[in-house]
């Protein structure tokens, strides 16, 4: 019988470790669906550091990065790219690097605002497919890059990509506060894999970072992590030969007499 | 902040710790066979820690823990004061709940 208690105890102990992120984001991610999400931050002229992209040259053997000029309209959050710039097209696809800075964006910065969502708006002149992997690189202290991978598949001149982080997501960015020397704190990386050359088209793009409007909903995590964390302690003190329910009963009654 | 291969390595760890413990908290090293026992049991709790902090993510709780996040840090404190207290009484009293 006592090895059977054994066991269960330490399957349950190793359980509560393995699943309370879990539990705590599903518990989250509920709570959160059901409240509106505000914004918490555009990204603006000032926060943007380069954009550029990047695409192999079969011909040449090489990688080739081409800097993008753009202008930034205030009223509407609006970034603009009045003519792209491709220096040739690519048989495989274009990577579209989106570097913003790290006196603003860091990986540490999503988990202190608790960020739920990262949303961007694209519209060009012309029908683009962007496809997987769509990453996200922070930087840690000493400017290395860390990258995690979003599914996405999207086509038209209109693309709409909301990138859902949940806690484990945002628990891994917490540990990454730095930039690379260029001061780049985040970056996006889309891959268009359709069309082969976007020379001279026209792009706007319109990004936010959002979270649920209600401040309990979006600390809720943090609360069932802590009261499991509580849980486990008063249990941990139960388990003692020391303390037992019979000791608090009588402590109780006791009181009453 | 402890980077992702160590993190991946210190889960792998503890799933193996717990394997091994689940394993002595019935049995005892009595033959080659108890042993090859012990290490499979250490081998699923180890492959058991590394896939579920591929689904939930927690081994980045340790992290946040070494960062400074209070739910993190009281998570910890009461996960190691119930392991330790289950742990204690095993070898002790060689029954995981007194």
């Amino acid at each position: 019988m006592s090895g059977k208690l054994n066991i269960i105890a330490s399957i349950t102990l190793l359980c509560v470790l393995l699943l309370t992120p879990a539990l705590a984001g599903y518990i989250h991610s509920f709570l959160s669906s059901l409240t509106h999400q505000k914004i918490v931050s555009y990204v603006e002229d000032s926060h943007l550091v380069q954009m550029y992209l990047k695409w192999y040259n079969s011909t040449a053997g090489t990688w080739m990065t081409d800097p993008q000029d753009w202008t930034y309209d205030p009223d509407e959050h609006k970034i603009i790219i009045a003519a792209i710039e491709q220096s040739g097209p690519t048989d495989t696809a274009i990577d579209f690097y989106i570097n913003l800075n790290g006196s603003y964006f860091t990986g540490a910065w999503l988990w202190d605002n608790k960020i739920e969502h990262i949303k961007i708006f694209l519209s060009l002149s012309t029908n683009i497919t962007v496809s997987t992997p769509l990453c996200v690189y922070v930087y840690d202290d000493t400017g290395t890059g860390h990258a995690r991978e979003f599914s996405i598949n999207e086509t038209g001149c209109d693309i709409d990509i909301d990138i859902a982080i949940n806690y484990a997501t945002r628990a891994w960015f917490a540990s990454y506060s730095g930039q690379t020397s260029g001061g780049t704190g985040m970056t996006f990386m889309l891959k268009i894999t359709e069309p082969a050359d976007l020379n001279g088209e026209y792009m706007e793009m319109t990004m936010y970072f959002t979270r649920t409007e209600q401040d309990w909903v979006a600390g809720v995590s943090d609360y069932v992590v802590a009261s499991i964390g509580i849980l486990l302690f008063i249990a941990g003190v139960f388990a003692t030969p020391y303390v037992s329910v019979k000791d608090v009963r009588k402590l109780f009654s006791r009181r009453r007499r | 902040m402890i980077p992702d291969p160590l993190l991946w390595l210190l889960v792998l760890f503890v799933g193996a710790g717990f394997g091994i413990m689940i394993f002595f908290n019935t049995s005892e090293l009595k033959s080659k066979i108890d042993a090859l026992k012990a290490a499979l049991s250490s081998a699923a709790g180890a492959t058991t820690s590394a896939l579920a902090h591929v689904y939930t993510g927690w081994g980045y709780l340790v992290n946040l823990a070494l960062a400074g996040n209070t739910a993190a840090i009281i998570f910890f404190i009461g996960f190691i004061v119930c392991f330790v207290v289950l742990l204690a009484n095993t070898l002790k009293y060689k029954v995981a709940i007194r």
